[in-house]
């Protein structure tokens, strides 16, 4: 341990004279640590995607979804079963404890135009102004569609800004009229941009009110979800209780029975989504880490060629006084060596990789320091364990035999 | 001055079912400033002595003072401290490191000692000039003549200073008149003081020394002063 450098020098040396089996070497640690780090890097965009896309449209908020969705999957909300006006009315009657605001809303998607442009879109449809709040909409020109509209059946429509650059470009859009399926909205403003980190481009929306949705659209009362919040983030479970008393009642539903509608709330729904992704992420870089668990296996069929190779070289420096230990940090050092330079290549490819493949995907920035300071840690615990064994196997070479070795 | 003392020195070989005794009772001592040469048939015991000698080995019986210390009480470690300081080691298969330069062969002790980094490379130059190769520093091994190598590996034994130089037939590689250069080198050593051990199956190398071992079945056979003038001009 005396003469580190020395040490260093030595394995230098000795890999440079091997250049080639060091550069084959050390590709097997650098395509298992790179793929490791772009599944981590890929897999941590998506998280935060989806943390951002829930950050969106409030966190705090609980939902009410028709239909029992126990313990399953049971697709978009809506569509096997739903609430009606009277049913929000009597909700938002009785629910006066824990719950502050509540609004609910349907939704669909159309085909809106304007004169000749058309564009897909989504449509949001809100029973109370309160949306404004809980969805935390603002108004970037002109206004969002409030109670006023929705007490009198009003067809007006704040649209998405991609709404509006697609089907009014530079025109002014207020005031102007756009056909969703084959009803007139006139447009009375364009909101804020709600970021591109979303489930659905939140931008790609319109929203109008229920009232005029169902009357003229849908043609029947069919509401979807209710979204509520508490009137303090910390009061989330006890509106959730709440909530879930007076639905009970509503649907008279007594104790022990199935339940007709379910209560969750954005957290566990991050949660749930996160856990999945989490556990999606880590199952991949595991499949990752074989190919540097063979990498590794490599640096140490190597190790142990190196070793033979180099027998007389062991038996002369223990004649000239190296011990056991100088032997074995001297093998030690050239496997950490090779495992961190694989592990720096591996994390340039790596960073390179998940950048290109986030970009691709358009998800957020994937270079993360912890994954970096990771696979360098990762490459040299590899170097060790791999090259332990030769090493240790090295430095127990009898040096007489060592020194007669051909 | 003892440097060495030896006594009912034994070595047993164990393998298996089967034992075979190496050495049966060496008593030998050597003086600072000796030149001894081990002479002996094949078998005989003498690169097990000079193993033990050189730390490379314990024996398994008796008693082995260097400098005063009973070797047999060291551990690895310690053992390997002996090596390094007090033992250099020049082998018939030179045993330079071909990838380095003649400069950092000489050097390779001092990577395993604690000699100030410092004092490295002019120490090594020294005794490069001891030898003659002061011109071939930067040279690879490969790059020299047999006679060359050895004297580089010479100046490696030389180089920390050891109470004793072992050789294990140092001229076996080389040809007559090579082999006479390279003894006038270990001459000039012991002119200088140092104490010399050389194992050797030739008589004319052997007479270089001042005194012959003859070993034979593990034990000393025979043991005499070498008229060494005489012999000089025999070789020449």
């Amino acid at each position: 341990m005396q003469y580190f450098w020395g040490y260093v020098k030595i394995a230098l040396d000795s890999l440079w004279s091997n250049k080639t089996r060091t550069l084959l070497t050390t590709l097997g640690i650098i395509i298992g640590v790179a793929s490791i780090l772009t599944l981590l890097g890929v897999g941590k965009a998506a998280q935060d995607w989806i943390e951002s896309s829930f950050e969106s449209f409030g966190s705090d908020n609980i939902y009410i979804l028709p239909g029992n969705r126990e313990g399953s999957f049971s697709g978009p909300p809506g569509l096997t079963d739903n609430f009606t006006l009277n049913e929000i009315e009597q909700f938002e009657r009785y629910s006066k404890r824990y719950i502050d605001k509540a609004t609910a809303g349907a939704f669909g998607m159309y085909n809106a135009k304007y004169l000749t442009k058309d564009k897909f879109i989504e449509l949001n449809s809100y029973t109370s102004g309160s949306y404004i709040d809980l969805m935390e909409y603002k108004a970037d020109i002109g206004r969002m569609v409030n109670q006023q509209d929705m007490d009198q059946y009003k067809k007006v429509t704040t649209i998405g800004p991609k709404v509006a650059d697609t089907l009014f470009e530079d025109e002014d859009p207020i005031g102007k009229d756009i056909k969703v399926g084959n009803v007139n909205f006139q447009v009375v403003g364009v909101f804020e941009s709600k970021g591109s980190s979303s489930f659905q481009d939140q931008d790609d929306v319109i929203i109008v009110p229920y009232s005029a949705f169902y009357r003229y659209l849908l043609k029947k009362d069919k509401i979807a979800y209710i979204i509520a919040s508490a009137k303090d983030p910390e009061l989330v479970e006890y509106a959730k209780t709440e909530a879930d008393e007076i639905f009970s009642k509503i649907r008279r539903i007594r104790e022990g029975d199935d339940k007709t509608f379910s209560i969750s709330d954005a957290g566990e729904f991050l949660e749930t989504i996160q856990q999945v992704t989490g556990i999606f992420t880590i199952f991949l870089a595991a499949i990752a880490a074989i190919s540097l668990l063979v990498g590794g296996i490599g640096v140490m069929n190597i190790m142990f060629v190196s070793i033979t190779e180099r027998t007389k070289e062991i038996g002369l420096r223990k004649s000239l006084g190296a011990r056991n230990r100088d032997i074995l940090f001297q093998f030690l050092t050239e496997s950490i060596i090779v495992t961190m330079l694989g592990g720096l290549g591996g994390m340039a490819l790596g960073v390179g990789l998940s950048t290109i493949l986030s970009k691709l995907a358009s998800l957020g920035s994937s270079i993360y320091i912890d994954s970096i300071i990771l696979a360098v840690v990762f490459s040299i615990i590899i170097g060790l364990v791999f090259g332990i064994y030769p090493a240790k196997k090295a430095s127990k070479l009898n040096p007489i035999d060592a020194l007669r070795y051909e | 001055m003892k440097l060495i003392e030896l006594q009912d020195l034994k070595k047993t070989y164990i393998t298996g079912d089967t034992s075979y005794e190496a050495l049966k009772g060496i008593d030998l001592i050597v003086r600072k400033g000796d030149f001894i040469s081990i002479m002996g048939p094949s078998g005989s015991g003498k690169s097990t002595m000079l193993h033990i000698l050189g730390c490379l080995d314990v024996p398994t019986e008796g008693k082995y003072l260097l400098d005063g210390i009973d070797i047999r009480k060291l551990d690895d470690d310690e053992l390997s401290g002996i090596r390094n300081e007090r033992i250099g080691f020049v082998f018939q298969a030179f045993n330079l490191l071909p990838k380095i330069s003649v400069l950092d062969n000489v050097m390779l002790p001092f990577l395993y000692s604690h000699v100030s980094k410092k004092e490295w490379k002019h120490r090594a130059i020294d005794v490069l000039k001891k030898v003659g190769l002061e011109d071939k520093l930067k040279n690879k091994p490969n790059q020299l003549s047999g006679g060359q190598v050895q004297r580089v590996a010479i100046a490696r034994s030389l180089v920390m200073d050891p109470s004793i130089i072992l050789a294990d037939e140092p001229t076996g590689n080389l040809d007559t008149k090579t082999g006479g250069q390279v003894m006038e080198i270990f001459e000039t050593i012991h002119d200088e003081g140092k104490t010399i051990v050389i194992i050797t199956h030739e008589n004319h190398i052997a007479k270089y020394a001042n005194e012959t071992v003859y070993l034979k079945d593990g034990l000393i056979e025979d043991r005499f002063i070498n008229k060494k003038e005489m012999d000089l001009e025999k070789i020449k």
